[in-house]
């Protein structure tokens, strides 16, 4: 039963009971949806989000917890998630300890993992991150099963105002009883660099490299450079290159449409045309992948929007294009995004997507997509929210939905 | 073909409301962080640690345009790991009215794609301001059929096209079992 995960969440929310000093913080939201399926079923799904930090200086202690809890009372389907519940404990200011299910980004995981994160900082210029745990992914059953386990260590640079290096490495075990270094484990080492330079467009230059030792293969190469030549024009240039190791049990997305190395680079920018009025944003990125062997296909991805901001009524309106050519097919595509913010307690959120795909199984079409939200805060910290859908693509000649949104926080302490 | 025409409507209606009401809502602005600094009582403080000008004043042109102020400077001695000024507020509200917090630079030119390097060199400075790990979670790891958050409504329908393109991207994110749920026929419509 999922549902006995909420015992670990108990503990911490017995522990911010007594809690009268420090920081508290509640989140509770609730988003559901009225609609039908393509089976033209009714379909009533209904998310609760509920959230809860606290922290306790006097103790050195802090904690939070953030899980969701999902119900389809039409179809009688629920779920559980527990996406985090982690006690922070601080009791050197060179020390603390992170223990519990949490979110752990070091290197080359993004993952919630079942464990202990320490982080030591002995000296004022250098810290030592080490964790080790099980990792928790909330894709569908995979919550309860057995799914590995995953140790490493962190060292970087701190306090160094324009500078930052880190090298990180881990070790990765797909099933937690077994080894072999081939296919059931991998050996991770990398490098992550960046500078800023002290001149007043802080052009800065970053890159990282992921070398993975059990697939003997390079993951990731990334060189980056940044630039804000004015205060108008914000630009950014990376070169990348990917590649994954396909003798793992552990199968990748990538493993499965390559044969090969992803070779490719991207530029973005934000142009200020008037200021505090209109920018144009666009991203264009470019890949060469070997899709089979000695097969090499060009992929292009691309987006431009328009966004016009008008502060003094609070309108936002962003208007935008979208491009992309894969060996999978092509599409275009434009979408308009509308926010009003009428008063501090009222907004308006109005999103039209129009997308003309074609795709090599020759299923082409056109997908149309509205959605719209509206919200008052009726009383500090509740906003109750009502919202619609109108879709039409290729599984509903005309789809609507309506969703409905109640969101409460709650924060005492700064 | 009646029920569309009320969504035609409705659609217009809601269009004509946001400009209606933006423009007879005229709102008050919030003050910008400088409006409420108060620089006489802060270089008293800044003398007495010997902390430099250039700390905020990095631009010599700063001294005349307020534009060209390091505004990261606030944050070497508020809401910083390591203040420089012992004993300095690190409370958001102080300076950030209204809830209103100004993106940094690095985040206005293709900060999605490129918010894993900066993330990746130091974690901790992500925090400073996005305190609460669900800020992550809620792109990186949340299921849900509601709510627009990383993919629109049109998105599945030329999902294989993307995924061709940059299958590094759905890696970020999804395993291999998720395209199965609905390729293998393993799983429930969600459509």
């Amino acid at each position: 039963m999922p549902r006995k995960n909420f015992i670990l969440a108990l503990p911490l929310l017995l522990i911010s009971l007594p809690l009268s000093a420090g920081e508290f913080h509640l989140d509770n939201d609730v988003i559901g949806q009225v609609r039908k399926n393509t089976s033209s079923q009714r379909e009533i799904p209904v998310n609760e989000y509920f959230g809860m930090s606290f922290s306790q200086p006097s103790w050195h202690l802090g904690g939070e917890t953030n899980l969701r809890e999902f119900r389809d009372f039409e179809r009688k389907f629920d779920e559980f998630d527990l996406y985090q519940t982690v006690i922070h404990y601080t009791p050197l200011e060179a020390l603390q300890i992170d223990a519990g299910r949490q979110f752990v980004n070091q290197g080359f995981f993004v993952e919630t993992l079942d464990g202990i994160q320490t982080t030591i900082a002995p000296w004022k210029y250098v810290d030592f991150v080490a964790y080790s745990g099980i990792p928790r992914s909330v894709e569908m059953g995979d919550f309860n099963k057995n799914d590995g386990l995953i140790t490493g260590l962190s060292i970087g640079s701190r306090n160094l105002s324009r500078t930052k290096a880190r090298i990180h490495g881990a070790w990765r075990k797909i099933n937690i009883r077994w080894m072999d270094v081939k296919h059931n484990d991998e050996v991770f080492v990398s490098g992550n660099f960046s500078h800023q330079f002290a001149v007043s467009s802080t052009p800065m230059i970053y890159g990282f490299m992921e070398y993975n030792a059990a697939g003997k293969v390079v993951d990731v190469g990334t060189a980056g450079f940044d630039i804000y030549p004015t205060g108008k024009i914000r630009l950014n240039l990376e070169f990348n290159y990917f590649n994954t190791n396909r003798q793992s049990d552990r199968t990748t997305v990538q493993a499965l449409y390559t044969a090969g190395r992803m070779m490719g680079g991207r530029f973005s920018s934000t142009w200020t045309l008037v200021s505090g009025w209109l920018d144009l944003i666009e991203n264009y990125s470019y890949r060469n992948t070997e899709v089979l062997k000695n097969d090499f296909r060009n992929s292009h991805l691309a987006d431009a929007s328009l966004r016009f901001t008008a502060n003094s009524i609070g309108l936002s309106i962003t208007p935008g294009y979208y491009y992309e050519r894969s060996f999978g097919g092509h599409l275009n595509g434009a979408k308009t995004n509308i926010h009003e913010q009428f008063t501090d307690k009222f907004y308006a959120d109005i999103l039209f997507d129009f997308t003309k795909y074609k795709k090599i199984t020759n299923n082409n079409d056109n997908a149309y997509s509205v959605t719209g939200w509206t919200g008052y805060e009726v009383v500090k910290g509740l906003t109750l929210s009502g919202g619609f859908e109108y879709n039409k693509n290729t599984f509903f000649n005309k789809d609507s939905r309506g969703s409905f949104r109640v969101d409460y926080h709650f924060d005492q302490g700064s | 073909m009646r029920q569309q025409k009320y969504l035609k409507l409705l659609l217009l209606f809601t269009v004509l409301c946001f400009f209606m009401a933006g423009g007879i809502t005229a709102k008050e602005k919030s003050k910008h962080p400088f409006d409420l600094f108060d620089h006489e009582m802060h270089t008293g403080f800044f003398e007495s640690e010997n902390i430099p000008c250039e700390t905020c004043h990095a631009d010599p042109e700063s001294f005349e345009k307020r534009e060209k102020i390091n505004r990261l400077g606030c944050h070497k001695c508020h809401n910083s790991q390591e203040p420089l000024m012992p004993g300095a507020t690190q409370e958001c509200k102080v300076c950030h009215l209204g809830g209103k917090f100004p993106k940094p630079e690095s985040h206005k030119a293709g900060w999605i794609a490129k918010h894993e390097s900066y993330a990746k060199q130091n974690s901790k400075e992500c925090t400073q301001c996005h305190s609460n790990a669900m800020f992550c979670i809620d792109c990186h790891k949340r299921r849900d059929t509601i709510q627009q958050r990383m993919h629109g409504r049109n998105f599945q329908f030329y999902h294989s096209i993307e995924a061709r393109a940059n299958p590094r991207k759905c890696d970020a994110c999804h395993r291999v079992e998720y395209c199965q749920q609905c390729h293998a026929g393993r799983g429930n419509s969600k459509k």
